[in-house]
């Protein structure tokens, strides 16, 4: 009996770390992407290229076909652009690699949206239908300007993003979909995103394609070498 | 003797504190899930964001069909399909023209990501309003947090057992 339960055991820990190695072992990722945005003047910009990112070398690299062809290398608060591998500005970046969908996507960690690890708190849990929705309360904090924020998903895919603001009015809305599985990673291939502002409303739509998780060679696609400084 | 009736007024002062702030918690915001919070999930009728985009549906098509192909390229080519478009690239979480980062309030930038989105407000802002919101995030995310630490150290504390 005690053998058998160890044979158990030991089956179960092969289990996890297979299922855990596949998403562990995602050190790279190449997609295709597209960006479009509905501006609320109703101007659009399209973007259209490739983005590479590996872990290792913390750069998000858009290779960017239209409007124009020029390179960004997100790297650490900065982005960098260039042409014909010139530096052409430099301006601050949002985000760092580190906390950008393609470090979450590797680390197979998009599915509370990142706010496990944030000041809200998970106060909710409801099923509907097919759909589990989470809601996520603001800290307790006079004057905190914002309110909840509603995470739904879909057999452990994030499927939508709600953001309230204090009044409970929706300011920003954002859909995940069409996921792919590659490598024990689950990989949204759709987003789609509103956000409201004084009654106007602004569109994007990112989309990937052709995914790679783990490309072999071509380390010079995911750590562009160039100057940082004008010359 | 005292030590006991201390150990136990500590406990009771932890507990106090705990309970106190999730009274304050609950009188000020609902944690329950309304159905209007599920219906607001659920209902959401995505065509409208596909339905924005079919002005550029025809340079999606053209773009498709020619590969590589530049905004100078297709306004010698056929001009109309850039009609609205900007020459310009976006990339993804860059700043709105609404002085917002990725449509996100600056607080929960500062409140979320610390000085890590202060920073990023800072940068790509360059609004000292918007850069002061993010830091009233960053300070309240901390008072939170050392609020939190001190109710879970005073609690640990008061119920470690010592033997002499």
């Amino acid at each position: 009996m005690r053998i058998m339960n160890k044979k158990i055991s030991l089956l179960c820990l092969i289990c996890f770390l297979v299922v855990g190695g596949f998403s562990q072992g995602s050190f790279r990722i190449k997609a295709d992407i597209t960006i479009k945005i509905k501006n609320q003047d109703s101007t659009f910009q399209y973007t259209k290229g490739t983005v590479s990112y590996d872990r290792n070398f913390k750069k998000v690299i858009y290779d960017i076909s239209f409007p124009q062809k020029e390179t960004y290398i997100s790297e650490d608060t900065l982005v960098y652009k260039y042409q014909n591998r010139k530096l052409i500005s430099t301006q601050g970046s949002p985000l760092k690699p580190e906390f950008s969908i393609f470090q979450f996507i590797l680390n197979n960690d998009i599915s509370d949206f990142g706010l496990k690890n944030s000041s809200y708190t998970a106060t909710n849990i409801e099923k509907s239908n097919d759909l589990i929705i989470t809601k996520w309360t603001a800290p307790a904090v006079p004057d905190f300007p914002l309110g909840d924020i509603l995470v739904s998903s879909k057999n452990k895919r994030l499927q939508s993003v709600i953001i309230h603001n204090k009044k409970r009015e929706i300011i920003s809305r954002q859909i995940f979909k069409k996921y792919t599985f590659i490598n024990g990673i689950e990989i949204p291939t759709e987003i789609l995103s509103v956000s409201y502002f004084g009654g106007k409303k602004s569109y994007q739509i990112i989309q990937f394609d052709k995914v790679q998780i783990n490309e072999s060679g071509h380390d010079s696609d995911y750590d562009y070498k160039v100057q940082k400084i004008k010359l | 003797m005292k030590k006991t009736l201390l150990k136990s007024f500590s406990v009771f002062l932890a507990m106090l504190m705990f309970s106190m702030q999730t009274f304050a918690y609950t009188s000020k915001s609902s944690t329950s899930i309304t159905k209007d919070d599920i219906q607001s999930v659920t209902q959401f009728d995505e065509s409208e964001i596909y339905a924005a985009f079919a002005d550029v549906s025809d340079l999606d098509q053209y773009l498709t069909q020619n590969d590589g192909k530049t905004y100078t390229d297709i306004s010698q080519e056929n001009a109309s399909l850039l009609s609205g478009i900007s020459s310009t690239a976006t990339l993804p979480y860059s700043a709105s023209s609404d002085e917002l980062v990725m449509g996100i309030p600056s607080f929960l930038w500062g409140c979320v990501f610390g000085w890590v989105g202060l920073l990023v407000v800072y940068l790509v802002l360059e609004n000292k309003d918007q850069t002061k919101k993010a830091l009233k995030g960053c300070v309240v995310s901390t008072v939170v947090g050392i609020v939190f630490y001190v109710v879970v150290i005073a609690a640990a504390a008061t119920t470690t057992t010592y033997t002499y």
